[in-house]
């Protein structure tokens, strides 16, 4: 075996392992929520605990998500499935997947988005993508987490904004650095700003296409992600 | 415990994990469904589909072994088991579309990915079922295949400014092809594609052309298609179609084999391969095409026994005598009680057993395959009856050859194909002026039989005429001239009386024949145009 036949190999059976454990994965959090849907929030002294350990799943799952989309971009398997969107609806269901978590942390939710706004994109990828961008707001705000969808300029931008402490310097990406490529050897958070700009780029719309900027013009200058779709 | 709830739905869960089923299941216990029932395969869910109607089906995409989701649904839409209104939703591990599955022909009403959450889940039901519930005059008038009451439905939703128009403008403009009305096809996708350039409406504008027998154009669109998203796989469907009617075949196998390089699992398209394969004399392409075929099919009701025969033929041509019988040997199996297939395949293991040179199998099968026919004649049809009737003559049974040889040629004396088969049988046997005499009378009685009907008509006196034919295509079942003469007089019958869907039904039986062994019959397309407008005025 060559080589390359090992590399592919290798690779083929870290995506089917990866997939195996999304499968346990989500076992797991079904039978966690089964869980945490027969105890009292007051009444149990493991919720907190239990919400806890629903949170570093969540934190897994996105990354699992992340490693197999990037495996299947990279060998160029993967096929966007875009349609119209009903942005409003997408941006709602991002809510209500973390709706347990934040609440139970007291942290308020936004939604600013235009009803009537349609939006060509593939949702699940997108939805997926903004869930562990909320996954990881919610560890870094302080009160509030906001989203808000509107065109400009021929791109749908939509923003995740908390009131948390911003990102870290060598994290901040402008859309006038669009080049500058995001290196995912910064961390977990690196990898997840690598994957969604890798989404980003898939779509793509006569001679644009998406990208991400990361800025600290959130609320109370707290950490603002927008992702722009033409 | 909720004002919204399940209780009229009836569920069908399809997961190859029982924990999966049992989660998903007790997720929507609280909203009390009507019904839920469970499958762990492919198998097990189109058996049930079978028996109930559900309204809603949760399938896992990854399946193991079977088939996968993508695969039920399409034969699920194909056998007709899952009606307009209900709600078919795919359930993806990943949050890729791994398998090209946006693209394909039928698509899920949404995918929901793994690991399902409560909430996200029954909101997206909630917001689904709300849908389904204002396109249900819709969904009727498709479960119907009622071209005018769809595009009523259409206009009236679309007059509602509802957030799905796309998937209506879609829905309309495909039956708008359908009804040949393209220009107004066009103008929408003109329309749609003024904001971006969307694959449905371009594939809308493609089909046009090819309609329209613009071929060069509909290749040109097809081509761009693919560039621009190449995993769109109908595109490459349609475009080695249209290939292969601009004389262009060796291009077309190209394009499916490039086609089948990025989605294999389509027994379809695997067998346009195989067919495109055929008519380049391509045999190896054929043998892999065909053995693809037979392994997907194994689990799909999509699969024929021509399959198998076929892939027989190509071993018999191959001089691997060993590996068609192989073949026949499971044609058996697999389509037990048959017995169409049961001769079918009973005269090619004859010739399997002559390319042995093991004559006493060969004898066997040979009259193995005339105690079959001797109890049904009609079961024995086409290239069929010429191979059997070749071993007969091979063994010395001449007068049997000749019976079977003039049936078929009264059946199929207009299909040129055939009849020169049967003149070069006799002139490989010496007998050419036998063979000649042969056709030319079978053609006479079939002349005359038709030029009686078409006397009855002229007349006036179609029902003669209806039961004259009757009893020609009885005897001739596959015969083009009888099937539409017969047609010409059930449509008369409905333009004197009235429009019957039942007549109509059977008008379309008789062209299917014709058209299925000449596609570009122009009289049977003709006629089945009449018939359309019949219904639609």
């Amino acid at each position: 075996m060559s080589q390359d036949d090992n590399e592919a190999t290798f690779s083929a059976i870290i995506a089917s392992s990866v997939h195996d454990m999304k499968n346990s994965l989500g076992m797991l959090l079904g039978a966690l929520d089964e869980i945490m849907s027969r105890c009292e929030p007051n009444q149990c002294p493991s919720f907190d605990g239990f919400s806890h350990l629903r949170y570093e799943g969540n934190r897994v799952n996105h990354s699992l998500m992340q490693l197999l989309s990037l495996y299947r971009i990279s060998n160029d398997q993967y096929s966007l499935n875009e349609t119209h969107n009903d942005v409003e609806e997408c941006l709602e269901e991002c809510f209500l997947e973390s709706q347990g978590l934040l609440e139970l942390k007291g942290i308020q939710t936004e939604l600013d988005c235009d009803e009537e706004l349609l939006w060509y994109f593939d949702r699940n990828l997108i939805v997926g993508m903004l869930n562990s961008v909320i996954n990881n707001s919610y560890k870094y705000t302080k009160s509030i987490i906001k989203i808000s969808a509107y065109v400009k300029d021929g791109y749908l931008a939509i923003s995740v904004a908390d009131d948390g402490n911003g990102y870290p310097e060598s994290m901040l990406h402008e859309a006038n650095q669009q080049t500058h490529a995001i290196d995912y050897k910064t961390g977990s958070t690196g990898l997840g700003l690598y994957f969604s700009s890798c989404i980003a780029k898939l779509h793509e719309h006569k001679d644009k296409q998406g990208y991400i900027t990361t800025t600290n013009d959130g609320i109370s200058g707290g950490g603002n992600f927008t992702i722009y779709l033409p | 415990m909720s004002l919204w709830n399940l209780r009229s739905k009836s569920v069908l869960i399809i997961d190859d994990f029982a924990q999966m089923r049992a989660m998903l299941s007790s997720m929507m216990k609280n909203y009390e469904p009507k019904s839920v029932m469970q499958a762990a395969n492919g198998k097990e869910a189109i058996e049930l589909m079978h028996k109930h109607k559900f309204d809603l089906i949760l399938c896992d995409y990854n399946l193991g072994d079977g088939q996968d989701g993508q695969q039920i649904l399409e034969e699920a839409k194909y056998q007709a088991l899952l009606p307009y209104y209900s709600l078919f939703i795919m359930v993806t591990a990943e949050n890729t579309n791994a398998m090209v599955m946006g693209a394909a022909e039928y698509t899920p009403d949404a995918y929901l990915s793994k690991p399902i959450n409560k909430t996200v889940l029954i909101s997206r039901l909630q917001k689904l079922f709300a849908k389904k519930e204002l396109l249900y005059p819709l969904s009727e008038a498709l479960d119907a295949g009622n071209l005018n009451k769809i595009i009523e439905c259409c206009d009236v939703l679309l007059g509602k400014k509802l957030k799905f128009k796309f998937e209506i403008l879609k829905v309309k403009c495909e039956t708008l092809l359908e009804l040949e009305r393209y220009d107004e096809a066009q103008a929408i996708c003109d329309d749609v594609m003024k904001e971006r350039d969307v694959p449905w409406a371009m594939m809308i504008i493609g089909k046009i052309h090819f309609y329209k027998k613009n071929y060069f154009d509909a290749e040109t669109k097809f081509r761009e298609i693919i560039d621009f998203d190449k995993h769109f796989m109908p595109a490459y469907d349609w475009l080695a179609k249209t290939l292969d009617l601009s004389a262009a075949s060796f291009d077309a196998q190209e394009v499916l084999m490039d086609a089948i390089k990025i989605s294999p699992k389509s027994i379809l398209r695997q067998r346009s391969l195989a067919e495109i394969a055929e008519k380049n004399s391509d045999a190896e392409q054929v043998e892999k095409a065909r053995k693809k075929v037979i392994e997907i099919g194994r689990t799909s009701c999509l699969k024929e026994s021509s399959d198998y025969t076929k892939l027989a033929k190509v071993y018999l041509e191959k001089n691997a005598p060993q590996k068609a019988i192989d073949i026949l040997n499971e044609t058996s199996k697999v389509f037990r009680g048959d017995e169409q297939v049961a001769l079918e395949s009973t005269v090619e293991m004859a010739l399997a057993y002559k390319a042995m040179d093991n004559q006493s199998k060969y004898k066997d099968s040979v009259n193995n395959a005339l105690k079959i026919t001797a109890q049904k004649k009609s079961l024995l049809r086409g290239e069929t009856a010429i191979d059997l009737a070749r071993s007969c003559m091979d063994l010395g049974n001449k007068e049997e050859a000749q019976e079977i040889l003039t049936s078929v040629a009264k059946e199929y004396y207009d299909n040129e194909g055939l009849m020169q088969k049967i003149s070069s049988l006799y002139e490989e046997s010496g007998l050419g002026a036998e063979g000649e005499k042969l056709i030319a009378d079978a053609k006479g009685e079939v002349v005359k039989i038709n030029n009686q009907g078409v006397d009855l008509i002229k007349k006036g006196e179609i029902n003669e005429a209806i039961r004259l034919f009757q009893v020609a295509v009885r005897e001739m079942p596959e015969n083009a001239t009888i099937n539409i003469n017969m047609s010409k007089a059930l449509i008369l019958n409905m333009q004197k009386n009235s429009f019957n869907p039942r007549i109509q039904k059977q008008v379309f039986e008789h062209l299917d024949r014709v058209l299925t062994n000449d596609p570009e019959n122009a009289t049977a397309l003709d006629l089945k145009q009449q018939c359309k407008d019949l219904a639609n005025n």
